[in-house]
């Protein structure tokens, strides 16, 4: 599984980092969120799934 | 409770509906249940006429389309009444994102994380002051004077001074349908303190707190003028303190008011970060604010015209039985934690984090040191549910502790 974050719709709320710290983290600059690992572990792959359908903004799309 | 909701022949859906009235304060939620239940688009003709939408939806779709649905107008029913408007939530994008990347680092997860060991000493400085006498208002002395506090120390302003704005900012937002000189002189004084600790960072290097941020911050490549400025200020001291002093209070009343709520939170301490989203969709503070439609439209089969206010309710969406099973039950199980509390789209709320973190410091500290506290009489609203639908007064006594320095 690989995941993105779409940096035009991202708005910073950070949910995807509290469920998955080790996978998203909020940008100290723009405070968007960044991914970042390349293929998502598979004992974190259900975290990703809950912060990505969490995304109030619908940010994060998930790829097979 | 009526709300006479009703679709007329022509499909126009009404309700009567005043939410700053003392009879939606005195239970929001059947209210907001009943309108979303026969006709979740509505219009009332209260406050010079305003639609409201209730459930989930309608909410959703409503806080994403900022090209139909402005904030630049107001977002409060009947307008907030400020000379100019308030930073960033009164302005439209692109404006929006820019304005709050100025201050967006100051809000994250990280920056929050770094403020609760202060937050933990204000707290046990609080409690310190009543835990020896047994009882307290859990408001007034502990969760108002602690957010505050965490804001003044953001902004770098003289903590001890909390009070003076506590009273202003009571006086400015609550003040205002019953004593508007009173309102805007409070207003008044808060902008120019804040016009003053302006020229004071001014001249100065930038730094890393909130205001600084602020005073140095630029709009479309050009620095922010005096007026956006404090009016930017402003809102940092508005957003932040009575919707998470309040939606902590309503938070410690419904445990003080629920034995086995009490017992579960008390057997494992450890577990409280996980129930903050649940007591969230519960317990907001903030049942709705308000959007201008920008041209004639239909939405969701309602005829709306441009200039029309717009009352999005998070408060009903956060019940809405379509997306929430049995929403008007508290279950700290929960999976789903898409509530609304903090809006949602390009401006939801920037202090969510912060706001989080000052909770679970305070509930985390309560339950610590005054895991026994009982309610004294009934705990008292804020007047005026549509600001703020949260306790602004809750006695209570428990049993005698020690102070944290005694020996
Ligand atoms: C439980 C506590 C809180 C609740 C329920 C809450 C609720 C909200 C809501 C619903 C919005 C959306 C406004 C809109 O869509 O028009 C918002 C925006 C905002 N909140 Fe909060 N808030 C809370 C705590 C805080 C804190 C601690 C701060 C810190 C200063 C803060 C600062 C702001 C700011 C600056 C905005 C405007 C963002 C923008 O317009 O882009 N809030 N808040
Ligand atoms: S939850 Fe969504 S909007 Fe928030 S930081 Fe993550 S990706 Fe961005």
């Amino acid at each position: 599984m690989r995941v993105t974050v779409d940096q035009s719709h991202c708005q910073g709320h950070a949910l995807c980092e509290g469920m998955a710290p080790d996978v998203f983290e909020t940008d100290d600059d723009d405070g968007r969120a960044r991914v970042l690992v390349d293929v998502i572990p598979p004992d974190r792959e259900s975290a990703v799934e809950l912060a990505a359908s969490s995304c109030p903004e619908r940010a994060i799309t998930i790829l097979a | 409770m009526t709300t006479n909701a009703q679709v007329n022949q022509d499909g126009q859906a009404s309700v009567d509906l005043d939410h700053h009235g003392a009879d939606f304060r005195g239970a929001p939620y059947e209210f907001l249940r009943d309108i979303r239940s026969k006709c979740p688009v509505a219009h009332s003709s209260e406050h010079g006429g305003f639609w409201i939408l209730t459930d989930y939806d309608s909410v959703y779709e409503a806080a994403r389309d900022d090209d139909l649905f402005s904030s630049a107008v107001s977002v409060g029913i009947p307008a907030s009444g400020t000379p100019f408007p308030i930073l960033p939530i009164e302005t439209d994008p692109p404006e929006t994102q820019q304005l709050r990347a100025i201050t967006l680092p100051a809000f994250s997860p990280k920056s929050g994380k770094a403020l609760r060991p202060g937050m933990h000493e204000i707290a046990t400085e609080l409690i310190d002051a009543f835990i020896e006498s047994g009882s307290c208002d859990l408001v007034k002395d502990f969760t108002t004077p602690l957010t505050a506090r965490v804001l003044l120390r953001m902004m770098d302003f003289d903590e001890s001074t909390y009070e003076s704005w506590v009273t202003r900012v009571h006086s400015a937002v609550h003040d205002r349908a019953r004593d508007l000189d009173a309102s805007m002189e409070a207003t008044g004084s808060m902008l120019n303190e804040l016009a003053e600790h302006m020229e004071l960072r001014r001249d100065r290097e930038p730094t890393a707190d909130l205001y600084s941020r602020i005073v140095h911050g630029t709009l479309n490549g050009e620095p922010l003028n005096e007026t956006e400025i404090v009016m930017y200020g402003l809102l940092m001291m508005f957003g932040g303190m009575d919707t998470t002093s309040g939606f902590s209070a309503n938070v410690f009343v419904k445990i003080a008011r629920e034995p086995e709520l009490r017992a579960r939170l008390l057997a494992d301490t450890s577990a409280l970060p996980r129930s903050t989203e649940e007591f969230l969709r519960f317990s907001t503070p903030q049942i709705g604010l308000a959007r201008s439609v920008t041209r004639d439209c239909e939405f969701k089969g309602q005829k709306m015209s441009e200039g029309d206010m717009v009352l999005l309710s998070w408060a009903a969406a956060n019940r809405d039985p379509e997306v929430f099973e049995n929403p008007e039950e508290l279950d700290l199980d929960r999976v789903n934690t898409k509530h609304m509390t903090f809006g949602v789209g390009a401006h939801r709320c920037l202090g969510s984090n912060l706001a989080r973190d000052m909770f679970e410091v305070m509930l985390e500290e309560v339950l610590t040191r005054i895991p026994d506290f009982e309610l004294v009489g009934e705990p008292v609203l804020f007047a005026d549910a549509a600001e703020v639908y949260a306790f602004n007064s809750v006695p209570i006594t428990f049993s005698p502790g020690q102070r944290s320095d005694a020996v």
